[in-house]
């Protein structure tokens, strides 16, 4: 892999940077593959090298149907945390929280990891206890969690509506400082650049089509690029994944929304850290560019189109201003939508489904992108090994029949 | 500074001078101009500077599309950053500061970053900044990035109403293709409206002019407008289109004189798109310099406002278009040479060089352009004007899920027909010439009649191309500074797809939204990659159609209008009485009655047991059922069996969700064989009425159980303590002598009354319900009685005290997303009802069957009460958490701290000391029921 | 924790708003029923004279009945029925002060419809959002006539206050 560094820049800079080769290989589509994962997504990528670097698993292909990191990847807002509830939980999204501390060093890619700290506010007492909740099982799972005061909150957010007239009087909340953002196109590209220097296909403008299974085993994919044999295969295609696993008889608890999410003009810093308001369900930062980045809840109507309307717009942009009264000088930007797979409990499914040989990885809802790495950590050892490793295991699809659901959002109280 | 106002031209009101300064230098204007028009016409080139080079940037183009042209504008003591000068009015005294640049734009420090462009190339920042860090280098890049500065002290009122509007025919553009198919439209009786950006209607027009049908085109505008008007249609200037949304939904945003904006919702059943074109740039080196426009621009400013772009003009194109342009500048006064790379082209209007067959390979100058080299020849100019062609504003076509296609004759990418519900129009779908703008608008608008008429200009053009081999800097996007080498540098690394290349290269994100940049990037990558066009693929187009202020899309809801509580009918008797409010559930109800909460809450609490207390029950739900499918409907959506309930008795039962988590708790009351009334905690009536209605409509016979939701109807107080019989005699009731858990319709003087014996404090109580409008003689009534008594008003802080003393859960605050019924101790049906009810199945998969779950006890502990939120240690396992504090109060009537928890397994664990950990400290506690006073319940029977 | 101070409040029947071309007034409900089934059979049975009505029709005196849904609806009267229960395909319930009435009149009133609803010309319900808050909606012959839930008056009523004075 050609080395990025600030003296191969110097060094390029001087000679019109002609050298750089291409991030990763265009690959075409072998016949066959030791694994194939379907979704060319930061989940999907980060699987395929996990794959070859942690398993020696090199004869690997992920396929995408459109360019890498198009979907959700390319539409969240940028946020990195692990401040939840339960210890499973926890301990899935501390183990992505520890891998984004070293991804830009391991994968030789600056993913732009800021971690400027998150605070989620609350504005009632009640509100409170549950953050006090929060705080401290985050502190019994080893995790950095702490209760904020108000007057802390205030000083870091000096423009948080504070004024008499404030629908939503910040009380503090909880607060984890290496919770932050991380650049969400440069974590598609640095983990495909890295998979693909470690010799996994990476394959784009191929559409699965159908999953071939013979005497309940995997045995291929049908593609629009013709046939490839594995016997392993990997799902990581967020809302499009329900529809591959039906391929396979498999029907998951999943629903897709679409979930907006905004840009605004660019101004000069005005925001130091991440903020997710409960009395207003907006949540915000500002990005390195100097654009507000923030989001809030669900447009509550099944699609898959990657669009939004107006009525979740509007109360988003609302929440945003009732937070910020000066954002109101602020021009929209952009507006995009992704497409949220929405799982009964909120927390993903990861694990074995179907026929022999067919793993998923998706029900990330609205909090995939800061699972990335722990999402491809975990599959690649799923289909490594062909067992879970024991952070996955609480995921499996089969808690619905154990009824072992690991429900954050009423867990914690918070929307997830 | 090389333009200059022409002493006649443009619409300007010289008798009106505005004064106003630009990075502190005083300047004016004249009445009627933009704040681009004044700046073109009387000051500096450099009004910013470019994001990442800090380069300096001048006026380049005419409207929305402008990328260069955008400052902090102060008026009035407020400021409001990134303000886009060509759409801005001039007003008196407005302070306008150039953006990105330190101290101002003419003396940029950061301009000597410039000098690094070399090693800063698009997507420099993901091959370095690793090796320490990014968050080490992530400050100073952030106080380089960002344009305006937002001004901290200025909220800016919200007061942007919303309108809805319906219309038959919806024409985006006023330009010649709009009026004439808005024309047509009204001529046939259909309601049109017509919206335009600009601040009235022509479009194009207003600076080309032109006669359509023999007239001045203004006649045409003016018989248009009134036709539309005649019909019942309605004309919007000064409103952007912005958004297309599903089912023929569409947003934009209007501008009012001396007014708020207005955001329009409007629904449209047939729409036209008629937005026009915007002009591209020419592709050569240095081609970002200040004094380089658009040739359209420069026509614009000129006949509108009187704003001269300069005096020594070198225009470059490779079409018919800029002719007219050259023409109009060379009768201004100005000298102009025309560079055409055509070697054929129509002949040069007077007073003019034309040099044929030639393009122009470089501008020169320091900070403004002075001079350029058009195949090798050496021209000084002051002013250069470009035009590389035209590319149609597609974007709602697009919104709306349409497809582009390359059309050759125009060069331009234009809506395929029949891929969105829209109709496009005009030089949005690559018509550029008048008479074909007129012929396509009044074809849309389905007229019969002949078209309008007129006679067009040629329009021809040669495609023109970014070329990768040129030498030198050629800029794609002005703003975001990317140039035609970060493309070719995208390509060779594999960022060939068109939004791979948008997202690395940042080329078309920024303000202008990509209006300059997209074509040519997207051509440019085509050239690298060996691929046509369509093969390259376009970025998808979402809204905003132009950047659109979020306050005019938050509207008014701000403040109090910002998801307000429900109020109480009785509230205002409630603020008499001292009562101070808080929301709950939903609604605005009083926490405690005095001054200070945690005295007024232990004293309201000890009273209540003491004497009485009186409360305000009303928001409780009240869910009428009705029929004779009523009872059937309550035992399957409910987890207590209601069917065996006798008319006249009240019982405690649960609803469950599907999972078989607890979603709801409350009393449901029996009034007859058929009646029965659910009462529902406050914030979940809506989700217990749902509950019911969809069992209702699905499982059962609907017609034979309805669901009527009067919570409103009802004010509800309650009597609860020793004293409280004692008070309702002496009110005046005739209240039936009913048992506990037991309810009775009645009469009080005439007025429907309804007694229910429920206890939510655990001593005997009589909620009493009348219809609203008498609450407040209710109210009076027992306020008298109350009080005569030594009872007080109670607030909900004292309520949910007194209730945790005889461990009555708060669904939400003590149950959780995973609490089943038997983890409260209701384990009864669960074991005893063998017929369908709602979440049955889950409550007993092999998760619910664990005797380790989490479950409600009682905690004791010293005399501090122990933190809600706190958790409960494993014994010996600091690591893992065992449950948690629910709700914690000092008792005034136990006269200690008394707690509820939920803890695995904590009914075994009664008894037994437990370690609390709350943020870093531990408390010992003993576990116990989690009723800690009269067990029994002998106080329900008073 | 120091409670925010609401200033708006529920509207007394009387309390007026105004505006150049715009007159609210709010005013209490006489008499009202919830009814639900069979809808035929509810009128004939408690208000034969009640005309059924759906969004923004013409309101005629008492009595009369707002739809709101298939089976549904508000039948208003001048006095209460007191007729609670289960009828023979029909269920009622008193809901005399579920509701407080908004009648905005004046020449501008059009331009306040316009604002808080949006056209759905011949819905048969006239339950619809107003302003964002449920609401049944009638014409008057100089303006219209909007029920909104009680709790929810008070805003309601400030959103109006706020709106007339930028329309």
């Amino acid at each position: 892999m050609q080395r990025y560094s600030a003296f191969s820049l110097l060094r390029e800079g001087l000679s019109g940077h002609r050298g750089w080769r291409p991030a990763w290989t265009k690959a075409k589509p072998k016949s066959a593959y030791d694994a194939v994962i379907v979704g060319g997504g930061g989940h999907g990528l980060a699987t395929a090298y996990y794959l070859a670097e942690n398993h020696g698993l090199t004869r690997v292909a992920v396929l995408e149907r459109g360019w890498i990191g198009g979907g959700n990847t390319g539409r969240n807002t940028t946020a990195v945390r692990s401040n939840y509830f339960y210890p499973e939980s926890v301990a899935l999204y501390d183990l992505s929280l520890r891998l984004y501390e070293g991804l830009s060093k391991e994968l030789n890619y600056n993913v732009m990891l800021s971690q400027r700290g998150m605070l989620i506010a609350a504005h009632t007492p009640a509100q409170m206890e549950i953050c006090a909740r929060i705080a401290n099982a985050m502190q019994i799972n080893g995790v950095d969690g702490r209760l904020m005061s108000a007057d802390e909150a205030q000083r870091r957010i000096p423009l948080l509506n504070q004024t008499e007239g404030a629908r939503f009087k910040c009380l503090g909340g909880v607060w984890q400082g290496r919770a932050g953002v991380a650049r969400h196109d440069a974590v598609a590209w640095g983990y495909a650049r890295a998979a693909s220097a470690l010799g996994v296909d990476i394959i784009e403008n191929c559409t699965v089509k159908d999953l071939t299974i013979e005497a309940g085993q995997i045995t291929g994919v049908e593609t629009n690029l013709g046939p490839i044999r594995t016997n392993r295969v990997g799902l990581a295609a967020a809302g499009a994944t329900p529809g591959l696993a039906a391929m396979a008889g498999v029907r998951l608890p999943i629903h897709t929304y679409a979930l907006q999410a905004f840009v605004s003009e660019p101004v000069k810093p005005i925001l130091d850290t991440v903020l997710l308001y409960l009395g207003t369900g907006t949540y915000v930062s500002q990005s390195d560019k100097g654009e507000l980045v923030f989001g809030g809840g669900l447009d509550r109507v099944p699609t898959h189109g990657q669009k939004g309307n107006l009525p979740a717009q509007e109360t988003v942009i609302s929440g945003l201003l009732e937070m910020f009264p000066a954002f109101a000088q602020l021009k929209l930007l952009r507006q995009w939508a992704g497409v949220v797979d929405v799982v009964p409990d909120s927390s993903p499914v990861i694990g074995p489904v179907g026929p022999a040989g067919l793993f998923v990885n998706c029900g990330w809802g609205t909090g995939g992108f800061k699972a990335i790495p722990a999402g491809g950590w975990l599959l690649s050892h799923l289909m490594a090994t062909g067992e879970h490793h024991e952070i996955s295991r609480p995921f499996d699809l089969d808690r619905f029949e154990h009824g072992r659901l690991i429900d954050e959002a009423a867990g914690s109280g918070i929307a997830h | 500074m090389s333009g200059w106002r022409h002493p006649e031209l443009g619409d300007v009101d010289r008798r009106k001078p505005v004064w106003f300064t630009f990075d502190g230098q005083p300047l004016s204007g004249f009445a009627g101009d933009t704040l681009a028009s004044a700046l073109l016409a009387g000051g500096p080139r450099i009004l910013g500077r470019s994001f990442k080079y800090h380069r300096p940037r001048g006026l380049w183009g005419l409207g929305g599309e402008e990328p260069n042209a955008i400052l902090d504008v102060t008026f009035d003591g407020k400021t409001t950053p990134n303000v886009r000068a060509t759409t801005e009015k001039l007003r008196n005294g407005m302070v306008l500061q150039s953006v990105n640049a330190a101290p101002d734009a003419a003396r940029d420090r950061f301009g000597l970053l410039d000098l690094a462009h070399r090693f800063l190339p698009a997507g420099f920042y993901y091959k370095t900044f690793m090796a320490l860090g990014w968050m080490r280098w992530e400050p100073l890049i952030r106080e380089m990035a960002g344009l305006g500065k937002l001004d901290a002290t200025h909220h800016p009122p919200a007061d942007t109403p919303v309108m809805n509007a319906a219309c038959d025919l919806l024409v985006i553009g006023a330009g010649p293709a709009g009026l004439a198919a808005a024309a047509a439209a009204a001529r046939n009786g259909r309601q049109v409206w017509l919206v335009d950006e600009a601040r009235a209607v022509g479009g194009s027009l207003r600076w080309r002019g032109g006669e359509i049908d023999g007239a001045p085109w203004t006649d045409f505008a003016a018989t248009t407008c009134n036709a539309v008007k005649a019909a019942g249609g309605r004309i919007l200037t000064d409103t952007v289109l912005w958004g297309a949304f599903d089912h023929g939904s569409y947003a934009a945003w209007q501008r009012r004189e001396d007014q708020t904006n207005v955001h329009w919702r409007i629904r449209a059943q047939n729409v036209v798109l008629a937005a026009g074109a915007i002009e591209r740039p020419l592709w050569f080196a240095n081609n970002d310099l200040p004094g380089i426009m658009s040739c359209e621009a420069a026509l614009h400013h000129l006949v509108l406002y009187g704003a001269v772009a300069g005096r020594r003009i070198v225009i470059g194109c490779a079409g018919d278009a800029p002719y007219a342009v050259a023409a109009a500048l060379a009768k201004a006064g100005c000298q102009v040479t025309l560079v055409d790379a055509r070697k054929d082209t129509p002949p040069a209007p007077d007073g003019m060089r034309i040099i044929r067959g030639a393009k122009i390979t470089r501008a020169h100058g320091h900070r403004e352009v002075g001079a350029v080299t058009v195949d090798g020849t050496h021209l000084d100019c002051d002013t250069v004007l470009v035009s590389g062609g035209f590319t149609p504003s597609v974007h709602l076509h697009c919104q709306a899920g349409g497809k582009l296609d390359l059309d050759k004759a125009s060069d331009s990418l234009i809506p395929r027909a029949g891929t969105s519900p829209i109709r496009t129009v005009g030089a949005a779908n690559g018509a550029f010439g008048l008479a074909a703008a007129l012929e396509q608008g009044h074809a849309a608008g389905s007229g019969a009649a002949p078209a309008p008429r007129a006679v067009d200009r040629g329009w021809a053009l040669d495609p023109i191309r970014p070329d990768p081999g040129i030498k030198g800097r050629v800029w794609i996007d002005p703003q975001n500074d990317v140039t035609l080498k970060d493309v070719r540098i995208a390509a060779q690394e594999g960022y060939q797809s068109v939004e791979h290349l948008k997202r690395y290269t940042t080329l078309g994100m920024a303000t202008d939204q990509g209006r300059n940049a997209n074509f040519a990037g997207l051509a440019a990558m085509a050239v690298l990659t060996d691929r046509t066009i369509a093969e390259t693929g376009t970025t998808t187009y979402r809204p905003p159609f132009t950047p659109v202020p979020l306050s005019v899309i938050g509207g008014m809801r701000r403040g109090e209008a910002f998801s307000p509580p429900k109020r109480l009918a009785l509230e205002p008797q409630h603020r008499t009485c001292g009562a101070k409010f808080r929301e709950y559930g939903g609604w605005l109800r009083p926490a405690y009655y005095g001054e200070d909460e945690a005295t007024a809450q232990q004293d309201e609490a000890r009273t209540a047991r003491q004497a009485a207390g009186l409360y305000d029950a009303s928001p409780l739900g009240k869910i009428e059922v009705i029929g004779p499918g009523a009872a059937e409907l309550l035992d399957f959506c409910g987890y207590v069996r209601m069917s065996t309930l006798k008319p006249g008795r009240a019982r405690y039962g649960f609803m469950l969700s599907e999972a078989g988590i607890v979603h709801d708790d409350g009393v449901v009351l029996r009034l007859a064989e058929d009646r029965f009334i659910v009462s529902a905690s406050s914030s979940h009536v809506g989700s217990v009425r749902l509950i019911l209605e969809e069992a209702r409509q699905d499982r059962f016979d609907p017609s034979r159980v309805f669901l009527h939701d009067v919570t409103a109807h009802w004010a509800t107080l309650t009597v609860s303590g020793p004293l409280a019989r004692a008070i309702l005699a002496d009110a005046g009731f005739s209240v039936p002598d009913i048992p506990h858990m037991s309810v009775a319709e009645t009469r009080w003087k005439d007025i429907p009354f309804r007694i229910a014996r429920v206890s939510f404090t655990g001593d005997a109580s009589w909620e009493l319900s009348v219809p609203a409008r008498y609450g407040g003689e209710l109210h009076a009534v027992l306020d008298a009685a109350g009080t005569a008594h030594g009872a007080r008003w109670i607030g909900l802080e004292a309520l949910m005290l007194l209730r945790a003393e005889k461990g009555y859960v708060l669904i939400g605050k003590d149950t959780d997303g995973v609490t089943m019924p038997h983890d409260l101790g209701w384990g009864g049906p669960r074991a005893s009802r063998q017929d369908e009810y709602f979440g049955r199945r889950s409550l007993f998969t092999p998760e619910a069957n664990r005797n380790d779950r989490r479950q409600l006890v009682g905690l004791q502990s010293t005399n501090v009460p122990l933190p809600t939120g706190a958790h409960i240690l494993a014994p010996g396992d600091t690591r893992r958490s065992l449950g948690f504090v629910t709700s914690s109060y000092y008792s005034p009537t136990l006269d200690r701290a008394i707690a509820l928890a939920m803890i695995n397994g904590g009914r075994s664990l009664v008894g037994q000391d437990v370690t609390v950990f709350n943020l870093g400290e531990t408390y010992l506690a003993r576990v116990t029921d989690a009723c800690a006073y009269d067990p029994k319940g002998e106080r329900l029977h008073g | 924790m120091v409670e925010r101070d609401w200033t708006t409040r529920t509207p007394e029947p009387g309390a007026t708003l105004e505006a150049e071309g715009i007159t609210i007034r709010c005013h209490r409900q006489d008499a009202a029923t919830l009814v639900s089934g069979d809808l035929a059979a509810a009128i004939k049975e408690l208000a034969p004279s009640a005309q059924m009505l759906g969004l923004l029709e013409l309101l005629p005196g008492a009595p009369f009945a707002l739809r709101i849904a298939r089976d549904r609806a508000l039948l208003c009267t001048r006095d209460p029925l007191a007729s609670e229960g289960w009828y023979n395909g029909f269920a009622a319930s008193a809901a005399d002060d579920l509701y407080l009435e908004f009648v905005v009149t004046g020449q501008r009133a059009p331009e306040v419809v316009a604002s808080c609803m949006s056209e759905q010309p011949g819905s048969r319900s006239a339950a619809t959002l107003f302003a964002g808050y449920g609401a049944l909606v009638a014409r008057l012959p100089n303006g219209v006539s909007v029920r909104i839930q009680a709790p929810e008056a008070a805003a309601a009523w400030a959103h109006l206050a706020n709106v007339i004075k930028v329309l």
